[in-house]
């Protein structure tokens, strides 16, 4: 039987270690074939915000495409191909009321909007839940 | 499932948020059908002590109407049914041993935590 | 048996608040519990054996695992040959094992 994960985040892009440590860490799991489910609070739902752009890098002198820099939307992205490719569930659910206060309507495709309900439902139905908070 | 949400930062973005978004998470949690429960600590013991009121912030004129209250919104959810735990050490270290206090409070030391802990299907870390 | 996993990511030194993860770690291990520290981001910096890590050398004698996130030790410029005595060396897998294990996470 399939283990399903779920993780709560907080962490808006770009602001935290925590991030890429979660990704990392939810990377790992759809490795080792578990279903994953994300339930984004707070700035957290900025992770996977369609609009976020590349840029060039001066101080490095390097242009947009030479510095090619992930952005936190195409990290999510691609564990959801992943988790397809693994043949694995991957829900990822946006607090609706975190989306409306902070105008983070726009998300990458396979970002659902969602609320506490969705969290309690996914934390009930999963064999364990991981809440990384923030400060 | 049983579940103990530790609750360790207060004042979080709460003039901003107009609530403590962990309690107010809770509350949204409980609503949808959650057996939930709460330990303070950290600066967040101070949220069960009496007293504290915020006028609400008014910024370039632009006036908050819901000021958060955070004792309100931690006393509604012992009202709800939900335990009300705050760690006492983290009551001691800021002087707020003899602070009056919400009546629902259930004071647990650190030598109570694994009992504590041990009792919930999920235990998370906020 | 009761399995935790307390994921610290802080450095110790720059915030007390860590303390706690020690006091609590050592309380469940004096219960039985199994209880297990893994330190990653800034928490590795405190897996240096020159770094003045209290709360981590209570945690091992109480019988506590510590373990270092070889990607965040890696990052910080920590060679196996400087770490404290006890604390191993583990990826981020470890985080998910127990999970999937059925571990109580907390993430600090």
């Amino acid at each position: 039987m399939t283990t399903t994960l779920t993780f709560a985040l907080m962490d808006a892009p770009f602001e935290a270690s925590r991030t890429a440590t979660v990704l990392r860490l939810i990377d790992d799991a759809i490795d080792k074939g578990c279903n994953i489910n994300v339930f984004a609070y707070e700035g957290a739902v900025y992770l996977p915000f369609a609009l976020q752009a590349p840029h060039a890098n001066a101080v490095h002198g390097r242009d947009i495409d030479e510095e090619d820099h992930p952005l936190p939307r195409e990290w999510i992205a691609a564990l959801m191909e992943k988790a397809k490719r693994w043949d694995v569930a991957f829900d990822w659910v946006n607090c609706g009321l975190c989306v409306d206060e902070r105008g983070a309507s726009e998300a990458i495709e396979g970002v659902r909007r969602g609320s506490p309900a969705d969290f309690w439902t996914m934390a009930t139905s999963s064999e364990n839940t991981l809440v990384v908070g923030t400060n | 499932m049983k579940a103990l949400n530790i609750i360790s930062l207060g004042y979080r973005a709460t003039l901003e948020e107009q609530d403590d978004t962990i309690v107010w998470l809770t509350h949204a949690m409980r609503g949808a059908g959650a057996d939930i429960d709460i330990l303070l600590r950290g600066s967040a013991v101070n949220y069960v002590v009496k007293g504290q009121a915020v006028s609400p912030l008014a910024i370039g004129g632009r006036e908050q109407k819901h000021a958060p209250d955070v004792y309100g919104q931690i006393e509604t959810l012992s009202e709800k049914g939900a335990r009300i735990y705050v760690l006492a050490e983290d009551l001691k270290q800021r002087g707020l041993k003899q602070a009056p206090r919400l009546d629902a409070t259930r004071i647990v030391s650190d030598d109570d935590l694994p009992e504590l802990l041990g009792g919930y299907d999920a235990v998370w870390h906020w | 048996m009761k399995n935790y996993l307390i994921v610290e990511t802080r450095d110790l030194l720059e915030t007390r608040d860590t303390e706690w993860t020690g006091v609590l770690t050592c309380k469940l291990a004096r219960n039985k519990a199994e209880a297990t520290v893994f330190l990653t981001e800034n928490g590795v910096l405190a897996a240096r054996a020159a770094y003045d890590a209290t709360m981590l050398r209570q945690c091992l004698k109480k019988g506590v695992r510590v373990f270092a996130d070889s990607f965040a030790l890696e990052e910080r410029g920590i060679a196996l040959c400087d770490l404290a005595k006890g604390v191993e060396v583990a990826d981020i897998g470890l985080v998910t094992d127990r999970m999937i294990k059925g571990a109580t996470v907390l993430w600090r």
